[in-house]
């Protein structure tokens, strides 16, 4: 994968074939339990994986820890999980159903190192050094609470454009590659 | 001065408990110690025997109201031991502090002007790793985990030593973790051995070596207002925590 050199990861096949099931597990039980939308089927190695894996944009090396805010089926945390096997992923969803189905997820594809913590994102007042969230709510939305659940130098990687983070002095934008916004706390 | 801060996001492993009779038992051997209790729960503070409706100044006054911290700070009924409390309004303290300046030295501005009058500070975070607890470690020179020997012990580790480590970066170069201490050890149990062998192999030396084993008199000891020590002098807990005390002075240096 181009994406990954550019993104110095280096992908082991047993990383790909995590990845592969996890997409196979999409494409299954993922779209026919409504987690993804009737649509995605067709779509879901660019459209979602690859964009998942997109996210680890935002770090030179892999982060001890990351947290994953509004995590869904768990994208992109389970990605990032593979492709990262030493950082420890939580998963954070209000949703009982989406939170069983990221655990049904980790456990097909066989991905360690994940947590998945039932919860509002607005109501966990954990400090974090790394979050990403994807399309979980609009970032305009998300910049108040990455303001506040940042631990200086932290950052986060969000879908987004720069809009969202403008007259946010503590967020510094750092890039903002087509559709993903990465921050970093002052 | 040390300042020591006992974190762990798990609620009920023994930082409000070693947090009282570990500064008691150092405080019994000679040392000026204050326990600053930053849990909103109050453990610390209604376990040393203060009245929580009689509090005047707590916590919460010196980090969000900018009161002198000279002024909350409480004797003990244990010569040397003072403790500066928590009232219930620190609930509301990880909110309000979001907008503030400089919202994670508050603690430490505080705990700077009164650095000389105290050999140890022990501070007793809450179960999470919220703004009060990162004020607890942009505070200290070092972080004590007590660990419960129980299963799920080493959960949500990763997360407190990434923080610690986000922390040393940017805004606490000194901050190190010191040590770990098992509490509720169970002598009986395969599962007490076999959760202090995992953390011994992923802390090594800094695993204390005194163990703090479960005891009915440490449970007991919070409701009559006293350290363990000051209420049962020869139970196995109050040896446990003079044990860990002359440990501590050891690693300390201190005399």
């Amino acid at each position: 994968m181009d994406l990954a050199t550019g993104l110095n990861l280096e992908l082991t096949p047993e990383m790909l074939g995590q990845i592969d099931a996890l997409g196979q597990w999409l494409e299954g039980e993922g779209v026919a339990s409504g987690g993804l939308g009737p649509r995605e089927t067709d779509r879901i190695a660019d459209r979602h994986l690859l964009d998942s894996l997109s996210f680890a944009v935002g770090w030179e090396t892999p982060p001890d820890t990351v947290a994953d805010f509004g995590s869904g089926v768990g994208l992109p945390g389970l990605v990032l999980a593979v492709v990262w096997p030493s950082t420890r992923v939580t998963l954070i969803d209000r949703s009982s159903k989406r939170c069983d189905l990221a655990r049904r997820g980790t456990r097909v594809a066989e991905i360690e190192g994940v947590e998945v913590v039932q919860a509002d994102i607005f109501s966990v007042s954990d400090l974090r050094s790394a979050i990403v969230s994807r399309a979980a709510a609009p970032a305009s939305t998300l910049r108040p609470l990455l303001e506040e659940r940042l631990l200086p130098g932290g950052r986060a990687v969000v879908s987004g454009d720069g809009s969202a983070v403008e007259g946010y002095s503590s967020l510094r934008i750092l890039d903002q590659p087509s559709r993903l916004l990465m921050m970093q706390k002052s | 001065m040390s300042v020591v801060a006992l974190a762990n996001q798990k609620g009920g492993v023994g930082k409000s408990t070693t947090a009282i009779n570990l500064a008691a038992a150092l405080a019994f051997q000679g040392q000026r110690s204050l326990i600053v209790d930053l849990d909103p729960q109050g453990n610390a503070t209604s376990g040393l025997g203060i009245d929580r409706s009689s509090i005047r100044t707590s916590i919460y006054d010196v980090i969000l109201k900018d009161e002198a911290i000279e002024d909350a700070v409480e004797p003990t009924s244990v010569k040397n031991l003072f403790v500066v409390p928590a009232t219930i309004d620190l609930a509301g303290a990880e909110i309000e502090l979001v907008p503030m300046l400089s919202r994670e030295q508050r603690l430490k501005q505080a705990l700077d002007l009164i650095k000389d009058d105290y050999q140890v500070v022990f501070v007793d975070c809450p179960p999470s790793l919220g703004l009060l607890t990162v004020n607890a470690l942009t505070a200290a020179s070092e972080v004590l985990i007590p660990i419960q020997c129980e299963y799920y012990a080493l959960e949500g580790l990763t997360q407190l030593l990434s923080n610690v480590e986000m922390i040393r970066r940017q805004l606490n170069p000194r901050l190190e973790v010191e040590g770990v201490v098992l509490t509720m050890y169970d002598f009986r149990t395969n599962l007490s051995r076999d959760v202090a062998t995992q953390v011994r192999n992923h802390f090594g030396d800094r695993t204390y070596r005194t163990v703090i084993p479960r005891s009915v008199r440490i449970a007991e000891a919070p409701s009559y207002g006293e350290p363990v020590e000051a209420l049962d002098p020869m139970t196995r807990g109050s040896i446990a925590y003079r044990e860990l005390g002359r440990e501590f002075r050891r690693r300390h240096g201190l005399d």
